[in-house]
């Protein structure tokens, strides 16, 4: 069978092979991996450039010293903190002040934080009786923060090192930048199959991903999980709108106010992932429903030539709803032209896709370990090995996923349902249509 | 037909010419009204009438202390505090009719427990604890606490309170004496924190700042407007009477359906701090001593009744320490209760004609003086003859006590010479402690007497005691 699909390939004509595997040649190749080398090409040089102006960022930085709040809001983390609030006594930065914020918790939250309160291992606790959602709870955490910076950080993330001294350099070195995006890398990679091809796909989708659309302008999400803010930004935006995926939210009101956002892929930050696919889907069914509630309605002013628009922005919003959603509908449609027209030749399509995504991924890998390099874990490159499962991952499991989250929510506005926020905020911002 | 004493304040005495009436004057020089069956209070006021309850309860005979005392109302209301001291409280109608057969019956009820102490009536009460002791038999009730700013306990006993001469502290030590004796029951009721140094129930808990204990701080509900998730105190959102988010500019309408307060925030103005825990501390009013809640008394206010040991020493005088300890090793019985299982026993073998039971007296002199040789240690002393008497008697024999020192026992299936041996061994036994522990033998008087038909245990008791306590 193989070596008739050998045969098959070396028959095909240079048409025959676009009509065939058009997706992948003319939208997946070029924008996951020609794109990705092209960028970071160009990125790699600019950065070594840069390593003066990183170094004098970083004396401005420790010259200023100046206060960062790590907020980290949540229900029910309080076993995370304990181990968060040390890993941050390591960090190279050390003029820090840690803000938790208990969303509501129900468990032990309350007596582990007060205790670590008491004993100084956090700066302040905030205990809201009653469970707001993220959105409150991070602008508690902001009301009662005082730094310059706000770090938003999630309970069960540790940080490198060196990653708070990192995500600050960036605004040291351009006065226009408001947030800087974290990386965020899995810490339970090697637990089970489904965190390490989320393991796989945050290299490519962070750290690839983000630096290229950092680099060309059009970052559109700093992560929730870690990112840094300028204070005087989030005051001027009065903090996170209700989410879900407040974090995108907030990250397109920034660049709405004209400033720049930019992703660091040398500020490392593990955070634990869903361990099995089924809690994975539920994750992203949230996020997917996001991508519609907030780029194709909340934000769709960005596309209109009002006396706000800006280019940069209106590529964002146009690259998202083009790679994301557009382009998640046309997979649909190969795959019904796969079936109705080429149907004598399923197999060899489907073993030929395969190999095809196979070895894209295994370039988007090496090109994240060359950007990467610096910050990679030995554990982080026996991923490899695992590579020739992502085709089936992101091609088969994650369109099914986001295809679904897109209907429900266009459709149903299902987003508003969601338990991640409590019924009477979904109940008021869906009658205001937020 | 009952017949009481009127006793009048200075003004406006009403005049009721039925009645033997007696003055103030008269009433403070004599004991009058011993006989009487009950005293009527006519006063122009509230202060009058405690003074005269005071003068009345302050008496020194029980059969004029505990006298039934019926406040006659002239009209308007009467003070709680002011009923519970008296027994009744009538109209001036009421009166002039007839009094009331109820009212009647109470009173020749407590008159009956009165008369009950037979000649101890008439002999004078110096120890307020047995005060106390009669005064709740006689009235056969529980003493309640009531919650007072007068007491700086927090808490009185209006029933009891004429008893004392308005020392409360008193009454707190007593009821404490009474209840370590096992003399009363007690019930909880209630809790309060006092002054560890003081006792004073009057403490002021104040919130302050954990970081400088300034009590200057300001507390601010937090909002959370859920339309745009913006959160923040309070006084942000103000603006003049409305409530206004600074990030949408929504006026706030209804809590619960567009905004809630999800916690609260202390601030404090001296050192800036911010907090949701303040530390609370207590100060006392009087003695102006400052300390955690935790660091001061928590008390149970109780109410009191008397016990089964109570009632004898109502009738016998105060039980000893010694008794005390017996009756909750040996399940001492009081001696009515005695009286009718020695009854029954007689009836039990004047009608079988087979067995014998002995009744075995023991009386052990000065054993109520032990104290002043021993001080502390007497109760050790006690648990020792306590056990000494526990190990002696069988399950089926039953003991009582006349007063400190006067033990009866009843041994059932026992012959006279059987008690013989018991009695030896008590005797002996008894003997030996007290020596060991006071350096010299006590005077032990024991008798045996066979029950039968023959034996009168009120006239044995008082032929023995006057025998042997002659003085």
């Amino acid at each position: 069978m193989l070596n008739d699909t050998w045969d098959f390939i070396t028959g095909l004509s240079a048409a025959q092979l676009i009509s065939y595997f058009w997706p992948f040649f003319l939208f997946d190749l070029t924008r996951y991996v020609v794109f990705d080398v092209l960028i970071l090409t160009l990125y790699l040089p600019r950065r070594k450039r840069n390593k003066q102006r990183r170094a004098e960022a970083r004396k401005l930085l420790f010259h200023e010293k100046p206060l960062v709040s790590v907020i980290v809001p949540g229900k029910n983390e309080g076993k995370h903190i304990p181990r968060l609030a040390e890993s941050l006594t390591r960090q190279t930065y050390k003029k820090l002040e840690i803000v938790i914020v208990d969303d509501g918790s129900d468990d032990d939250t309350e007596i582990i934080c007060r205790k670590l309160h008491r004993d100084g291992k956090i700066d302040q606790y905030v205990r809201n009786e009653v469970r707001g959602g993220k959105a409150s709870a991070a602008n508690t955490a902001l009301y009662y923060s005082t730094g310059k910076y706000v770090i938003h950080l999630d309970a069960d993330s540790e940080l490198r090192y060196d990653s708070i001294e990192t995500i600050l350099l960036p605004f040291y070195m351009d006065a226009n930048i408001a947030a800087v995006g974290g990386d965020i890398r899995v810490a339970n990679l090697s637990q089970t199959m489904a965190t390490r091809t989320q393991a796989i796909e945050y290299f490519k989708g962070i750290s690839t991903g983000r630096t290229v659309s950092s680099m060309l302008g059009i970052l559109r999400i700093i992560a929730g999980a870690y990112g840094a803010f300028r204070r005087d930004t989030l005051d001027r935006l009065g903090g996170w709108d209700v989410g879900p995926g407040l974090d995108g939210d907030i990250t397109m009101k920034i660049r709405k106010l004209g400033l720049k956002v930019v992703h660091e892929p040398h500020a490392v930050c593990y955070t634990n992932v869903p361990t099995s696919f089924r809690k994975l889907a539920r994750q992203r069914f949230r996020w997917d429903r996001s991508m519609v509630r907030f780029r194709a309605r909340k934000h769709v002013d960005v596309l209109m030539p009002t006396s706000n628009f800006r280019l940069s922005n209106f590529i964002a919003t146009v690259e998202n709803l083009f790679y994301n959603l557009f382009l998640n509908f046309k997979w649909w449609f190969y795959v019904a032209q796969v079936i109705f027209f080429y149907g004598a030749l399923l197999q060899h399509i489907i073993v030929v896709n395969y190999v095809l995504y196979t070895l894209a991924n295994l370039a988007e890998f090496l090109v994240a370990t060359v950007l990467l390099r610096k910050t990679l874990r030995k554990q982080d490159l026996l991923l490899f090995l695992y590579l020739p499962l992502m085709p089936l991952y992101t091609g088969l499991y994650l369109r099914i996923v986001r295809t679904y989250a897109y209907i429900m929510e266009f459709i149903h506005k299902a987003s508003y349902a969601d338990r991640w926020n409590p019924w009477k905020v979904s109940r008021v911002v869906k009658k205001d249509g937020l | 037909m009952s017949e009481g004493v009127l006793i009048t304040g200075d003004q406006n005495p009403l005049h009721l010419p039925a009645k033997k009436a007696t003055d103030d004057t008269q009433w403070r020089s004599l004991d009058v009204g011993a006989e009487a069956d009950y005293f009527l209070l006519e006063v122009g006021s509230e202060s009058e009438a405690y003074r005269i309850i005071g003068l009345v309860r302050q008496k020194l005979l029980p059969a004029v202390y505990l006298k039934p005392l019926i406040l006659i109302n002239r009209g308007g209301d009467v003070s709680k505090s002011l009923q519970d001291q008296v027994d009744f409280v009538i109209s001036s109608q009421q009166l002039e009719q007839q009094l009331p057969a109820k009212l009647l019956d109470e009173v020749e009820s407590i008159n009956r427990r009165i008369d009950a102490l037979q000649e101890q009536r008439l002999k004078a009460d110096t120890n307020i604890a047995l005060r106390v002791v009669r005064y709740l038999y006689s009235r056969d009730r529980e003493v309640e606490p009531v919650a007072s700013i007068q007491n700086r306990g927090g808490y009185t006993f209006t029933g009891i309170e004429s008893l004392f001469g308005g020392h409360d502290q008193s009454i707190w030590q007593t009821l404490d004496f009474l209840n370590s004796q096992h003399l009363v029951q007690t019930r909880f009721v209630t809790r309060t924190h006092q002054c560890a140094s003081c006792g004073c129930a009057f403490l002021n808990f104040k919130e302050t700042c954990p970081q400088c204990e300034s009590e200057e701080l300001d507390a601010d509900d937090l909002i959370h407007h859920f339309r745009c998730g913006y959160t923040a105190e309070l006084s942000d959102f103000r603006q003049d009477d409305r409530l206004v988010c600074p990030k949408c500019d929504q006026t706030l309408r209804h809590i619960g359906v567009d905004y809630d307060k999800p916690s609260m925030m202390y601030h404090c103005r001296s050192c800036d701090h911010r907090f949701q825990e303040p530390e609370i501390v207590t100060t006392c009013f009087d003695c102006h001593r400052t300390a955690p809640p935790e660091n001061q008394i928590h008390r149970n206010i109780e109410a009191y009744k008397l016990s089964m040991l109570g009632v004898n020493a109502a009738l016998y005088g105060l039980d000893s320490l010694f008794a005390s300890i017996l009756e909750r090793r040996l399940q001492l019985l009081p001696l009515d209760v005695f009286e009718r299982f020695i009854a029954v026993e007689k009836a039990r073998i004047g009608r079988y004609k087979v067995s014998h039971s002995s009744l075995l007296l023991l009386d052990i002199k000065g054993l109520e003086e032990i104290y002043l040789t021993l001080g502390e240690r007497t109760s050790e002393v006690y648990e020792e003859l306590a056990n000494l008497f526990y190990a002696m008697l069988r399950s089926s024999d039953l003991i009582s006590s006349r007063n400190e020192s006067m033990f009866l026992m009843l041994l059932t299936e026992t012959s006279p010479d059987d008690a013989k041996i018991v009695e030896g061994r008590l005797s002996s036994g008894v003997g030996e402690l007290l020596k060991a522990s006071l350096g010299a033998s006590p005077e032990i008087i024991s008798q045996i007497v066979n029950v039968d038909n023959a034996l009168d245990l009120t006239e044995y008791l008082e032929s023995f005691l006057s025998e042997h306590h002659a003085e």
